[in-house]
């Protein structure tokens, strides 16, 4: 045995062994800080820079203290920073191969701070398109483009009411002349005293033979002829008088009709119905609601490589590191998992305390839901509270629950707003919830901004209108849903807001076309009234001097028919005594 | 190192075993091809230091491979990753998970278990070769070598004398 053994060896087998020990007691904090940073190089495409890292041997823990991400998209800024981490391991599941963190203790955590230094790019971000959405030119600009002035709205050729005032002048003119040019014709006051003379002259005249008769029929028939020629006259100059009359008063409705039916195609053209009081609650709203959410994706994209599997990025370092593939047990536990946690979340507007519960990506080994707690009774001079709740399926799903109210915050902007509409200061309360499963959100808030304050740097009166109105409200509803896909999720907000715009630019709108209307139809009822007025005495004219000529025809006849009637009486009596002469001759 | 590869050249120009060098050679191949910190190389640790092994051969074969090592690393993760997810080892590899040693040992990590596979392939063939080369090397390259300039500088360097003082021993 002897011969193959050698006892001592055990003595340089312990040395090595110590050896290795102490060295990794020593640098194990200098190479894992060097690992850090070097993933962040290779892995991550920045850099990562941390100040040290300190192993505690008993009980095991990992201290981290300075670490600063950089922010691929901005350099400037850390996508994340802490001071302090100090987590708990336990060291019988390390070595099993699972991270089992007892306890996590994070101090003044941030997201989106401002770096000391430029920090290094390693790999460009494959999501620089985000940066493109960011840098679009600010909705208030868009907005101040789609609100129409007055002027703009008054100078529109287009109008109907301009359009239609000018039909009205153009058919008072044509039916003028026309009318003027069958007045030329009809019969005046001389032709008149000519018929009168001539009918009088025709009532005395005598009839004492058949000749006579004749001579007299012949006479009223040449007068009858006359007076039917001028009748026709007076006939068309009726009818063109009673044309004339529907079409002005055609022309004149449809001026009256116009004002509502620009009001109609204003509406449709600038969408005032529905387009510009919506974007003006995206602005106020929609700015807010946004940063918050790009704050959550932003802490998501830290997150995402924790909780996505298999990803081909991933890949890569599966094959140069190795992993640990885990298999089904009794007693299953998550290959990595935060028991318990608390962090301290530093924002511009206040801290919030973060607590962790159960947190990890592996649900079905343990179902319980992870949940994140958070709560602050010092942001924006308010308080809020929330919690959420997920679950990771085996094949990358999360579905995730979570609430949250928050209760007198106060917005204001500390410096002055060049926006066209922005909102100066207000007090927000409000609570929500959100749903996620498979890749779809579906959010909710519903928050009151009480005694707001808005301002706005146009000179349009309609804006200066909106601003008065909305400052008068002692608090304004709104409702922010989020839906659709999470990398990009449509903002929805229902305020009522919305409402007193609408108004607002209503009346507004309303009021000048008002003013409009009337301005075109003081000048034109004028105009139209001496028109109008005349045609219809005219038209009564004509009418009398008609039945004048109608009564003038029948009297005619009359006057053929008695003289008619006259001599035959005379012939009759002149008969009757011819007989009797000769009769009395025989007696 | 140069320690280590002089102590190999005394090894391979002494009375040393062709396979003792050859075992070491070969102990010293599984632990750099394998992640440093596993079970198996506490293992292979202690028997390169008790079993009659020449110890500078062993640690030179351990840098030599743990230089290899790091250059075949994604290979040996992806024969490990391959053999963890074969749907026809599927069964074994969960009895063997049941086990703790077996998790201890790391065997369901990818790299260490790919790595210990072509070490444990590796060993004997590695161990036979050796032993023929060294035999074969004192056959017949060994005259050839101890006569070349550059050996006869070594041999009479102060280094050298040194440890051959320390070692109590001459080449």
């Amino acid at each position: 045995m002897k011969k193959y053994l050698r006892w001592q060896g055990f003595v340089g087998f312990i040395a090595v062994i110590a050896l290795l020990a102490a060295c990794v007691y020593v640098f194990a904090g200098t190479l894992i800080k060097f690992a850090i940073e070097q993933a962040g190089k290779h892995y991550y495409g920045a850099e990562i820079n941390v100040a040290e890292v300190n192993i505690n041997w008993s009980p095991v823990s990992m201290e981290i203290v300075g670490l600063q991400v950089t922010d691929k998209q901005n350099p400037n800024n850390n996508v994340v920073e802490f001071a302090n981490a100090i987590a708990a391991i336990d060291l019988w599941q390390y070595l099993l191969g699972k991270t089992l963190i007892t306890d996590l203790q994070v101090t003044q955590l941030q997201f989106d701070s401002q770096r000391a230094q430029v920090g290094e790019i390693y790999l460009a971000d494959e999501q620089a398109s985000e940066q493109v959405q960011d840098d679009q030119p600010s909705k208030i600009d868009e907005v101040k483009a789609s609100i129409p002035d007055v002027k703009t709205l008054l100078n529109n050729s287009e109008l109907i009411t301009v359009e239609k005032a000018k039909a009205l002048q153009l058919a008072v003119d044509e039916e003028k002349s026309k009318i003027k040019a069958i007045q030329a014709q009809l019969p005046d006051k001389t032709k008149l005293k000519q018929y009168e003379a001539k009918i009088k002259r025709l009532t005395d005249a005598e009839v004492s033979n058949i000749e006579d008769l004749a001579q007299l029929k012949q006479q009223l028939d040449e007068l009858k002829a006359e007076i039917k020629q001028d009748k026709a006259i007076l006939k068309a100059a009726k009818d063109q008088l009673s044309d004339s009359n529907a079409k002005l008063k055609h022309a004149s409705k449809a001026l009256k009709d116009a004002p509502a039916q620009d009001w109609q195609q204003v509406k449709e053209t600038y969408q005032l119905e529905t387009f510009e009081a919506e974007d003006l609650a995206h602005i106020l709203f929609g700015e807010s609601a946004r940063s918050y959410y790009q704050y959550a994706e932003k802490a998501y994209q830290v997150l995402k490589p924790f909780i996505n599997k298999g990803q081909d990025s991933a890949e890569s370092t599966v094959e140069s590191v190795g992993q640990f593939i885990h298999f089904d047990e009794e007693n299953p536990i998550p290959d990595w998992i935060i028991e318990q946690g608390k962090i301290e979340l530093l924002n511009a507007k206040g801290t919030i305390w973060l607590t962790l519960e159960d947190i990890h990506v592996q649900h079905w080994k343990k179902t319980g839901a992870s949940r994140l707690t958070a709560y602050s009774d010092s942001f924006a001079q308010g308080s809020l509270q929330g919690k959420v709740d997920y679950w990771v399926a085996e094949d990358s799903s999360i579905t995730s629950e979570a609430d949250w109210q928050f209760d007198q915050l106060k917005v204001a902007k500390d410096t002055s707003s060049n926006a066209k509409f922005s909102l100066q200061q207000t007090v927000l309360t409000g609570k929500g919830e959100m749903a996620y499963q498979a890749g779809s959100l579906d959010a909710n808030t519903v928050l009151d901004l009480i005694q707001p304050e808005f301002s706005t740097s146009s000179s349009s009166r309609w804006m200066k209108q909106v601003i008065a109105a909305l400052n008068q409200q002692e608090a304004i509803p709104a409702e922010i849903n989020l839906t659709g896909p999470v990398s990009s999720p449509s903002f929805n907000i229902n305020s009522a807001l919305d409402n007193i715009v609408k108004d607002s630019v209503k009346a507004s709108a309303n009021a000048e076309l008002d003013k409009l209307k009337a301005e075109y139809q003081s000048q034109l009822n004028a105009k139209m009234a001496d028109k109008l007025d005349m045609s219809e005495q005219q038209l009564a004219q004509i009418g009398d001097l008609s039945d004048w000529i109608d009564d003038t025809e029948g009297s005619l006849q009359k006057l053929l028919d008695a003289k008619i009637d006259s001599f035959k009486e005379k012939q009759k009596d002149k008969l009757k005594d011819k007989v009797k002469d000769k009769l009395s001759k025989f007696f | 190192m140069l320690t280590q590869i002089i102590k190999v050249f005394i090894a391979l120009n002494s009375e040393s075993s062709p396979r003792q060098i050859a075992y070491a050679i070969a102990l010293g191949m599984v632990i750099g091809l394998t992640p440093l910190f596993s079970l198996h190389n506490l293992i292979v640790l202690l028997l390169a230091f008790l079993i009659r092994v020449h110890l500078g051969s062993f640690f030179v074969s351990w840098g030599v491979f743990a230089l290899i090592g790091a250059l075949t690393a994604p290979l040996f993760a992806a024969l490990g990753q391959a053999l963890l997810t074969e749907n026809a080892l599927h069964g074994l590899w969960h009895s063997a998970y049941q086990i703790t040693l077996f998790k201890l040992a790391h065997f369901h990590h990818t790299l260490t278990l790919g790595a210990f596979i072509i070490a444990g392939i590796l060993f004997v063939p590695i161990a036979m070769l050796t032993q023929v080369l060294v035999v074969k090397y004192r056959e017949h390259v060994m005259a050839f070598v101890m006569k070349l300039k550059i050996v006869q500088m070594l041999k009479g360097s102060r280094f050298y004398q040194f440890y051959l003082k320390v070692q109590g021993g001459g080449a």
